[in-house]
């Protein structure tokens, strides 16, 4: 059976998301907070290796 | 109730003794060599005295209610991953710098303070889940 949208066009075969839009669906699975949230824990990881000394 | 209050009062004190005992063990304000009275600020092992003063103010208060708890959780296990990396890494450090001898290597680690922490970590998720199912 063949599904019509509204602009006229079979689904499937003309309204494909772009591989753009698919990047953009599989990073916004998480919550902009999420990703947030890591850059700065990796941010702050790298920092204290960074000053890190260990004097004896 | 009980459960949780007994698990908070051991998260705790177990916090409150990593404090402790990283302050008493190395202060991050260090005497300077030849200047009596005169100390001087060490940026590393401030690092050793502000992540449990986080671990024992911070993550305890989180862990007071349900709402906040995961967050507690999560807090409390970047801080035991980072205490972690950390002991080791003076360990290696300090057996390069003291030449210890390998059969010395194990006994003379930071192994059990590393164990420590992860004690501290199983009581906050004990605690997680007791907060999550009761």
């Amino acid at each position: 059976m063949v599904d019509y949208t509204s602009s006229g066009n079979i689904r499937g075969v003309y309204d494909r998301p772009s591989s753009l839009e698919i990047a953009v669906r599989h990073f916004m699975r998480y919550k902009p907070g999420w990703w947030i949230l890591h850059v700065i824990m990796i941010g702050l990881t790298l920092y204290i290796g960074h000053i890190a000394e260990f004097r004896f | 109730m009980m459960t949780k209050r007994a698990l908070l009062a051991a998260l705790f004190l177990v916090s409150l003794s990593g404090l402790m005992l990283h302050y008493r063990i190395h202060s991050f304000m260090v005497p300077v060599a030849g200047q009596p009275g005169a100390f001087t600020f060490d940026g590393t092992r401030f690092l050793s005295f502000i992540f449990p003063l986080v671990d024992l103010v911070l993550v305890t208060v989180l862990f007071t209610s349900r709402r906040t708890a995961v967050y507690a959780y999560l807090l409390n296990g970047i801080i035991v991953i980072y205490g972690t990396v950390f002991m080791a890494h003076f360990s290696i450090a300090e057996i390069y710098a003291k030449s210890i001898p390998p059969q010395a290597w194990l006994i003379k680690s930071t192994m059990p303070d590393i164990a420590l922490a992860w004690c501290d970590f199983f009581v906050g998720k004990a605690l997680y889940d007791v907060h999550m199912k009761g």
